[in-house]
């Protein structure tokens, strides 16, 4: 199209990214052309360092620097209580409370059978057998209150449950700042059932 | 932009830049639309927990350039109980997949999207959940146009006398024992109790499926011939067939 090989093979490589159409790409190809050379370098050595160094931890399936992730790491934690949530990004969000003292479990998806993504795909072998060997007590089930997130607390539910272990799930209702007005009648129904004495 | 009112049933979701998501939506009068609700994403959204896969809802949509935008969406039923057993789940994601592979933009069709809503009905609350499946694809193959000849001999036109017959599912019908059937096409030999259940389905309403009563024999072949069925129309292969087997032999 430029007749320049470089800017159409950038292009062509920005498209694959997600959310980025080509007109973005061509925007962004710009963007990064009229850089100087030392930021576009340092975009690419974050690139590079980012890929070179970070991996998924063997313990949890965490975004981590070594073999295990930092939360792994840190021996002020425990495996009494793992949390399991579908993506390394759910983390980060669970994080941000700031007082769950226990450690994570990462699936790396969810169970959606009409998109053919079931159970062998996802790291739950590796959540039973990191369960039996660690002791652990409780497993908090966080994924989304969706037809996907219920079908993977389900499927987990059936196998975790025979081993005797705790089992809960994040508990849904109204958001806080929400109007009732608003609500829709599943969302209403599911706070009323998940009323606590005040 | 015009605005317009429609119900319609959730198919499919994709997440789309921050907080948007796609549905592909299917209603009666419009067929397939594919829209965006905006901001769906944050909890403090307005759709809330309205558009979920398997629910039935009410909605106002402007029409874009691409996309429909949902402006407003009203939940009619959501069809909660399929979300809390895995192999209803199941059940009614194979149904929906194979409505979502088959409906198109614009195309009314009435009669599949009764079919729709009646089937995770069925699903939701019947303990049956092989004969649904089995009434719910023999009444979709019908909404697409596919009447299968279950009890006629699709050459000689003689009603079937032989236990067992040959069904050739590009041909939507079977041959009787005397006449020659094509060499080189592919067939099932199913026996003539699971063409009568078959033809039964057809004739019983939603709820009168109590009274059908078939064998694990008829139900094996009836699911064979009526699943090939389907894909030979689809053209593709259905994707949640795997985890349905896995799930409705596991639990």
């Amino acid at each position: 199209m430029y007749q320049i090989s470089s800017m159409e093979k950038l292009i062509n490589e920005l498209t694959k990214l997600p959310t980025i159409g080509p007109k973005t790409a061509q925007r962004l190809a710009f963007y990064l052309f009229k850089l100087s050379k030392s930021e576009a370098l340092k975009l690419a050595e974050a690139i590079i360092e980012m890929k070179e160094k970070i991996t998924y931890c063997k313990k949890c399936f965490n975004i981590s620097e070594g073999d295990k992730c930092f939360i792994c790491n840190d021996e002020k934690r425990s495996d009494l209580s793992i949390c399991v949530v579908a993506e390394c990004q759910d983390v980060i969000a669970m994080e941000k409370i700031g007082t769950f003292r226990g450690r994570y479990h990462v699936l790396h998806g969810v169970i959606s059978p009409i998109d053919g993504i079931g159970p062998a795909e996802l790291k739950i072998k590796e959540l039973i057998t990191r369960i039996k060997e660690c002791g652990t007590k409780e497993v908090i089930l966080a994924t989304n209150y969706d037809i996907k997130g219920d079908a993977t607390a389900l499927y987990l539910a059936r196998e975790v449950k025979p081993l005797g272990i705790k089992l809960t799930r994040l508990s849904y209702g109204l958001p806080m700042g929400a109007d009732i007005e608003y609500a829709d009648k599943t969302t209403l129904l599911k706070a009323l059932e998940g009323r606590r004495e005040f | 932009m015009s605005l317009y009112k429609t119900d319609a049933v959730v198919l499919k979701t994709h997440n789309l830049s921050e907080a948007d998501r796609i549905f592909i939506l299917f209603s009666p009068l419009y067929g397939r639309i594919d829209a965006v609700a905006r901001g769906i994403r944050k909890p403090s959204s307005k759709f809330g927990g309205t558009l979920e896969i398997f629910s039935h809802v009410y909605l106002m949509l402007s029409e874009g350039k691409n996309l429909a935008v949902i402006t407003q969406a009203e939940l009619c039923n959501s069809h909660y109980s399929l979300r809390e057993d895995l192999r209803r789940l199941a059940c009614a994601s194979y149904f929906i997949e194979i409505v979502t592979d088959s409906i198109l933009p614009g195309q009314e069709n009435i009669e599949l999207f009764s079919l729709v809503l009646s089937g995770l009905s069925l699903l939701e609350y019947h303990d049956n959940l092989d004969l649904i499946l089995r009434y719910t694809e023999i009444h979709f193959l019908k909404s697409l146009g596919v009447n299968p000849i279950l009890e006629r001999c699709l050459r000689c036109g003689n009603l079937f006398t032989s236990s067992y017959v040959k069904f050739f599912t590009t041909l939507g019908g079977a041959f009787c024992e005397k006449c020659i059937f094509p060499q080189g096409k592919e067939y099932f030999t199913v026996s003539l109790k699971t063409l009568n259940f078959l033809h039964s389905l057809l004739k019983v309403l939603p709820g009168d499926l109590e009274k059908i009563s078939f064998s694990t024999g008829i139900n094996n072949e009836s699911r064979c011939l009526l699943r090939s069925l389907i894909i030979c129309n689809l053209g593709k292969d259905i994707k949640s067939l795997k985890m349905l087997d896995s799930f409705m032999e596991a639990l």
